[in-house]
């Protein structure tokens, strides 16, 4: 069984104009040990894609009108919002952009991270080393050793020292490996990693990325990787789904699909990135008729699936 | 020789210790002896990480800051000190893009009187008579490839790419000789920055535009400039023909940060060859 198995999957969003369609239709299997790199453009819907999974969006206007989201065989549609809570942050790790947003400033480090590693501990107390039969305080000493372990382990020097501390006194990258620790110390299954390196120097952002695939090495898990930078996806990920307009358009092994893709939207994108060897005047956007042509070529290939 | 446009000479900046609400903070030394020189109509890159410098100088070339040794001449004369009229006569022949276009538009101004605020400041400089700016803003929008239907609305009513197309005509509109820009296409899509690059080149060839482009894109820096400055720590520490420095770095720092660039080729890519 996969570890999740994306079928059908149709969402619409409320608002006062009426409901718009968002996501018309994904189909996404990501295995364990698989790093699936999910790529588009502004609004193509890959992040949506990514807080499905995780039920993130809000009910009151993320409306699902088709198709299932099974992790591990279950459908998180259709769970509990108690079973949800369990799986955020114990079964399914989230990470996001921007590193400073998603850490509380008037809170220590320390203190954010021991309660992820708790809130996660209380469904699976062994992850801890724990019985569930120990105080509080020491429940929250051993997540403590448990937290400054993990980040040693992922480049944080000192981390003793530096779990005191507030987030303003971090830098970016280092406030990204806290995230990636908080969200890993529940050792989660699989792991969504929403545009993690965007925010970040090319630097960092290969530091980060090593320590992703590093993880899933170690510990075999499935990672979602949600980005629009193709460059990223060829260093790190083992396939690639390419999302536009709320549809998957080509998916494949990055070596097949960025050696060689077939859509044309692919081919577009990837003619728009100036790497170390474009030259002048060799770039293209995608202009009015390109955007055409690949509407047109989308029909096409859904009117083949519907005949 | 000609005078180059832009001439920074042993420019190093100290941002002073300040006494503030929670304590001191130390004396911070944000560059040290940074020389560049800039000819006319020539693409000049600036690479660094964050926190090298990079704001910094350009704040010391808008003349917004007071360099704490050396100095910057533009057109052979000193960015500082000119009196009220001197400054913005300097301003008119230097603008600057920012990176989000979003934050750099007033969302309750119409797209005209943005860009027309400027011909208002500096109108009068250029002989362009009032009665003449919509035509001015229509023209500049033509160039920038937006069109008469844009000319009324908000900002809101934009997309990134269209937005920054925005701020170009806003910047060009005064007829500079100088145009500054600070990673103006990182907070795009890829499709819509490889448009903004084209625009940009085609507008240099038509105006004899010299660009200051600030970016953290080496992919970006090589497609666009002439040459290329890397800052590292306050410091220049390599500067060159674009092709040089990049086919054959001769600092371990700048071929760091050209190894950290994530190539788009699978076969290449230096963390699969370490997986």
């Amino acid at each position: 069984m996969a570890l999740l198995d994306i079928s059908d999957l149709h969402l619409s969003m409320r608002s006062f104009e009426g409901e718009t369609p968002i996501l018309k239709g994904i189909d996404l299997t990501v295995e364990r040990g698989q790093i699936w790199g999910l790529v588009g453009e502004t609004g193509s819907g890959k992040s949506l894609t990514g807080l499905t999974i995780s039920r993130l969006l809000p009910s009151t206007t993320a409306h699902y009108t088709g198709g299932q989201v099974l992790f591990d065989g279950k459908d998180v549609l259709r769970a509990s919002d108690r079973d949800m809570r369990a799986l955020r942050g114990g079964r399914i790790g989230m990470i996001f952009q921007d590193p400073t947003t998603n850490l509380n400033p008037s809170f220590r480090i320390g203190t954010q991270m021991v309660d992820a590693a708790l809130h996660a501990a209380r469904d699976k107390p062994e992850i801890l080393g724990l019985t569930g039969r120990e105080s509080r305080r020491a429940r929250r000493r051993t997540a403590w050793q448990a937290s400054v372990a993990l980040l040693e382990s992922f480049g944080l020097h000192d981390a003793e020292d530096r779990m005191p501390r507030f987030p303003h006194e971090f830098s970016g990258g280092m406030r990204q490996r806290v995230l990636i620790a908080m969200a890993m110390i529940g050792q989660p299954d699989l792991l969504i990693a929403d545009e993690p390196t965007t925010a970040l120097d090319v630097s960092v952002q290969s530091q980060i990325l090593r320590l992703i695939h590093r993880l899933v090495e170690e510990r075999n898990i499935g990672v979602m990787f949600i980005t629009h930078n193709l460059g990223v996806v060829a260093q790190l990920c083992s396939h690639v789904a390419v999302m536009y307009r709320g549809r998957i358009v080509e998916r494949g092994p990055v070596s097949k699909v960025l050696k060689a893709p077939e859509h044309i939207y692919t081919r577009a994108l990837m003619g728009a990135i100036p790497t170390a060897r474009a030259r002048m005047d060799t770039l293209r956007g995608i202009d009015g008729p390109l955007r055409d042509r690949i509407e047109a070529e989308i029909a096409a290939t859904a009117k083949e699936v519907t005949a | 020789m000609s005078t180059p446009l832009l001439r920074i000479e042993g420019l190093g900046h100290v941002y002073g210790a300040r006494r503030g609400l929670f304590g001191t903070s130390p004396a911070f030394r944000a560059l040290t002896g940074i020389d560049i020189s800039i000819a006319r109509g020539e693409s000049f890159g600036l690479v660094g990480e964050s926190g090298s410098g990079k704001t910094t100088l350009t704040r010391n070339i808008l003349g917004l800051e007071r360099p704490s040794e050396g100095h910057v001449l533009f057109d052979g004369h000193p960015v500082i000190d000119l009196g009220r009229g001197g400054e913005r006569r300097l301003r008119r022949r230097m603008q600057i893009v920012f990176q989000d276009p979003q934050a750099s538009l007033d969302p309750r101004m119409t797209i005209h009187d943005t860009i027309a605020e400027a011909l208002v400041v500096h109108g009068p400089d250029l002989g362009i008579a009032r009665k003449r700016y919509t035509r001015r803003v229509l023209d500049l929008l033509e160039q920038v490839g937006l069109g008469r239907e844009h000319l009324y609305r908000h900002p809101h009513e934009f997309s990134g790419g269209q937005r920054q197309r925005i701020n170009i005509a806003r910047a060009l509109a005064v007829e500079p000789e100088l145009l500054i820009l600070d990673e103006p296409t990182s907070a795009l899509d890829v499709s819509v920055q490889a448009d903004i690059l084209n625009l940009l080149q085609r507008l240099q060839k038509e105006l004899g535009l010299t660009y200051f482009f600030i970016s953290h894109d080496l992919g970006v820096i090589r497609y666009t400039c002439d040459r290329v400055a890397v800052i590292e720590r306050g410091r220049i520490v390599e500067q060159g023909p674009v092709a040089e420095i990049f086919d054959n770095p001769s600092q371990d720092y700048t071929r760091k940060l050209m190894d950290a660039i994530p190539d788009p080729d699978p076969d290449v890519s230096p963390l699969r060859r370490l997986g």
